[in-house]
């Protein structure tokens, strides 16, 4: 082995590689740390994770480049054979194919410990960080190895077999070309053009999905979710790595003619088609770029809001008294509803189950086949006189934004992943929000969950993940979720990695001080509190329900309750209201921008379009800001925003 | 090494048609124009090409020769990874060759002093001339006391004095293997081999001694004035003896009076190429 690595490493080009290859993640990493160690803001130090996640998002969204440098770095050493005219002779020896598995074994290597590198990067930087350490739980540190086995190893394992498969079958300049072009493919940027183009045909545009290996759309992810890691995106990689096994077989044993080929052969196909079947399957995870049409996270808003989809309102004629829920997790949610309604013998039953979950089977309490019939959000099943006295639903699928898979899960009460009595609006089209359905009285609920890791729920926990209570809606989160008691005895579900809701985190605790005081004063103090994924698309900022509330934090629950007077009421805003609400919106964004100003870049322009986004409709201009800025937020405010002006080159 | 029946079609094109030869130690040059099937012929015989028919096996007395890495291959063309130095990329070869590690460097040794490049060792390969370059391809062929080496055009690229190296070489390996050599050049061939094979269309035209070879022209070889020339005859050679222009021509027409000149190799050769 020892003279492959000679090989390897005799040469300018792949040195200038290797170089780029270590250059490239200490980029960031240096900025980073030298912003942490120098800000003279407090928050600085103590928001390590955001950095630190930043930095991995940064990472996660240039994995493309270990990608290329590898397929580049793999070409030049693979080509070393046939540039010194040394491929024929290679061919007459016994050992040819193991002399290029040496040569692959080499590149491999450096591919494992560059992988191995970045991941101890992920873990160190977590371990060595007093405000992030209590983040280091094995569901982040399995995390990281799924990320680095599946876009560093496997998607490094295609460079590497690529770049074999093509300096062996073709001269040096077409074999350029084919790598320039395949390195092209994979880019996020060429993705997304693919995308735009395909996305009038998205039956095309699905099977076109097994070149999408790295992750795309990065504009849309939240630090809380990460980016999803899944087996379709794995899947995509087999594929390729097939069709690579099936070229190199071809390549090797066409002159011999032996069994092996066909072995080679088959393995090649068997490995290709299975995966391509396994990636361009429908998937349930929140993932911006896995998904295409009615999978994507943002369809809802072109569903209701673009298309007009018709929604329906319509008071049930029945209640459904309690539900037995058995939830599957794995690529798509697999249920079995078992509804006990309070009224038999009614000619139809009319319930709300989201669209994107399909229908398998409706049975009453004999298993006979009860009629049903489903139309969009909406599912009509037809009783007969004397019964049914329970309705059992099999249905499969999931959401984009309200998703479930094996280890993460975000399904809010309020959503319909299971069947509610009577229709229900979807999405409040007018407001660009979700509707928030709620049973009007609570139900017996029992839930089991059938996923692979803690389930965390409003109500008690019976074992493990199986759930049961009187509640208007349960709720499901998993994932990077934590449970904690607060200081007052209340018991919180808080995502881990954000660290303005952690319990542990110092950042805010006089908000949560005064949010404590608020439970208290509404009589809430002994409920436990979840705290799900909020953020874009509608979801709202605060739930109207005790149990749970935004991710945006503390301040946002605080502020909410101020503004409402109430956690659980919502009266319409005076115009007074909404302009109060409109400057509170700058004068936070300001704050914010203060304290995560990054470089100096975008800031001013970031804090000039809320300023107009928000204020425009009172009638302030880009000339008002000034006198905006020095009435609301003071003199010092505007110095730092002139700065912000001159950082930007404005 | 026995080849039997050998025959190799590229698609529908017939390259090589039912060779049959039996080769022992000792030098073969195998000749042919262009597109004759020398190359195709040695890379079925290196299990380079896939062939459709017939065979090629290789016994000593030790066994199969393939199993045993003792085949030595110079290709037309071969290059140098630039980035190695002479020693190691021969170290790199025997390693391909699977020879044991303790053996390399006298091994090595041995092969650079054949092919004097013993001064360069330590050189990289990019520092290299052209022709040390076809030097060190030579020397990795002979790594490993071949039982079978197949040069194609080998003498490309070698200067006069490094012909005469080469050919020595040729002759010190001629009673312990079998020398396989594709060449144009008929001289290269009538200085050092004992066995001649001429290609023709894909198949075996003639095969045998020099001897053999020179005789397909006894009687053919005339040296004429260029005014005894007739349409037909095939000029080999052209020259001028004062002042009068004299035309070696290979002919199957009697010339009375004129006694043949001795027949050589190339002229067997251009006989049986032109069927004359």
């Amino acid at each position: 082995m020892k003279m492959y690595w000679k090989l390897f490493a005799r040469s300018i080009i792949r040195k200038v590689l290797m170089l780029l290859l270590i250059a490239v993640p200490l980029r960031p990493l240096v900025i980073r740390l030298s912003y942490v160690f120098q800000s003279p803001d407090p928050i600085g130090n103590s928001n390590w994770i955001i950095y630190l996640l930043d930095f991995f998002r940064t990472l996660s969204g240039d994995y493309i480049y270990i990608f290329i440098l590898f397929l580049f770095l793999a070409y030049d050493y693979f080509r070393e054979i046939p540039d010194a005219a040394a491929l024929e002779i290679v061919k007459t020896s016994r050992e040819e194919r193991r002399h290029d598995c040496r040569q692959a074994l080499v590149l491999w290597t450096l591919l494992f410990g560059y992988a191995v590198i970045l991941c101890s990067l992920y873990v160190g930087g977590v371990m060595l960080s007093n405000s992030t350490m209590h983040a280091l739980t094995p569901e982040l540190v399995w995390y990281f190895v799924r990320h680095t086995a599946v876009y560093i190893l496997l998607n490094g394992s295609i460079a590497i077999g690529f770049a074999w498969l093509i300096s062996r079958c073709v001269g040096r300049l077409v074999g350029y070309i084919c790598v320039i072009l395949f390195a092209a493919l994979f880019s996020p940027i060429a993705l997304s053009q693919i995308r735009g183009f395909f996305i009038v045909n998205s039956h095309i545009y699905d099977w076109f999905q097994v070149c999408f290996i790295m992750p795309e759309g990065l504009t849309n992810l939240v630090p809380e979710v990460l980016y999803p890691v899944n087996w379709s995106i794995a899947a995509r990689g087999f594929v390729w790595i097939g069709l690579i096994v099936l070229g190199l077989a071809g390549y090797y044993f066409a002159r011999t003619g032996k069994r092996i080929r066909w072995a080679g052969i088959a393995a090649g196909i068997c490995c290709s088609a299975l995966s391509l079947w396994y990636a361009v399957l429908p998937v349930s995870y929140y993932s911006a770029n896995d998904t295409t049409g009615e999978r994507d996270p943002g369809y809802d808003q072109f569903r209701y809001v673009i298309r007009e989809t018709p929604q329906q309102e319509k008071e049930a004629a029945f209640r459904i008294e309690s539900y037995e829920l058995t939830l599957k997790m794995g690529r798509q949610m697999q249920a079995e509803a078992v509804l006990h309604p309070d009224r038999k013998g009614l000619e139809c039953y009319e319930m709300t189950l989201y669209h994107l979950y399909r229908i398998d089977s409706v049975t009453d309490e004999t298993g006979e086949a009860l009629a049903y019939e489903r139309n969009g959000d909406y599912l009509t099943v037809y009783g007969r006189a004397d019964g049914p006295e329970e309705i059992r639903i099999r249905y499969h699928g999931g959401g984009a934004l309200f998703y479930g898979n094996r280890r993460e899960m975000n399904l809010p009460g309020w959503f319909a992943y299971y069947p509610m009595a009577g229709f229900h609006r979807i999405y409040r089209s007018e407001e660009y929000q979700y509707e928030k359905n709620y049973a009007e009285e609570p139900a017996r609920f029992h839930i089991e969950v059938d996923a692979a890791g803690t389930v965390y729920s409003d109500l008690e926990r019976i074992e493990g993940n199986c759930f049961e209570g009187m509640t208007t809606g349960p709720t499901l989160l998993a994932g990077f979720y934590r449970e904690a008691k607060l200081e007052n005895g209340v018991t919180c579900v808080y995502p881990y990695l954000e660290t303005a809701l952690s319990p542990e985190s110092n950042l805010f605790p006089e908000n949560r001080m005064e949010a404590m005081e608020i439970l208290e004063e509404e009589g809430l103090g002994r409920e436990k509190i979840l705290f799900c994924y909020g953020g874009a698309y509608g979801v709202p900022d605060v739930f109207e329900e005790d149990r749970v509330i935004s991710a945006t934090g503390w301040l946002v629950f605080v502020t909410h309750y101020e503004r409402e007077g109430s956690l659980t009421e919502r009266h319409e805003k005076t115009e007074e209201e909404k302009f109060e609400e409109a400057v509170t919106v700058v004068t936070e964004s300001y704050r914010i921008m203060r304290g995560s100003e990054e470089e100096g870049i975008f800031v001013y322009q970031d804090f000039e379009n809320t300023y107009l986004n928000q204020m425009e409709e009172f009638g302030y201009t880009e000339t008002d800001m000034e006198t905006f800025v020095l009435e609301y937020l003071g003199e010092d405010a505007w110095n730092d925003i002139i700065e912000w002006r001159k950082e930007d080159g404005n | 090494m026995e080849i039997k029946h050998l025959s190799k079609k590229f698609g529908k094109k017939q390259v090589l048609t039912d060779i049959n030869y039996t080769f022992s130690n000792g030098v073969y040059g195998i000749l042919g124009p262009n597109g004759a099937g020398k190359t195709t012929l040695m890379r079925c015989i290196l299990n380079l090409y896939r062939y459709q028919e017939g065979s090629v096996t290789f016994s000593t007395e030790e066994g199969d020769i393939r199993s045993q890495d003792k085949i030595g291959y110079l290709p037309q063309k071969n290059g140098i990874f630039s980035g190695l130095t002479v020693e190691e990329q021969l170290m790199y070869f025997a390693n391909l060759k699977n020879m044991d590690k303790s053996l390399w460097e006298a091994e090595i040794t041995r092969v650079l002093q054949l092919v004097n490049l013993e001064e360069v060792r330590k050189k990289k390969g990019r520092k290299l001339s052209g022709g040390m370059v076809r030097r060190v391809g030579i020397a990795q062929a002979l790594l490993n006391h071949p039982a079978l080496v197949i040069f194609d055009e080998p003498t490309t690229g070698l200067d006069p004095e490094e012909r005469i190296r080469f050919k020595n070489i040729l002759r010190y390996l001629q009673h312990e293997t079998i020398v396989l050599m594709s060449t144009h050049i008929v001289e290269d061939v009538e200085a050092v081999c004992d066995h001649v094979l001429v290609l023709k269309d894909g198949q075996l035209a003639a095969a045998g001694t020099q001897e053999e070879i020179s005789r397909y022209a006894d009687g053919k070889v005339y040296e004429i004035g260029q005014e005894e020339y007739v349409e037909g005859d095939y000029i080999e050679k052209e020259k001028e003896i004062e002042g009068k222009g004299i035309y070696r021509i290979l002919t199957n027409r009697p010339l009375e009076g004129r006694a043949p000149e001795t027949a050589n190799i190339e002229d067997g050769y251009l006989c049986i190429l032109k069927n004359i």
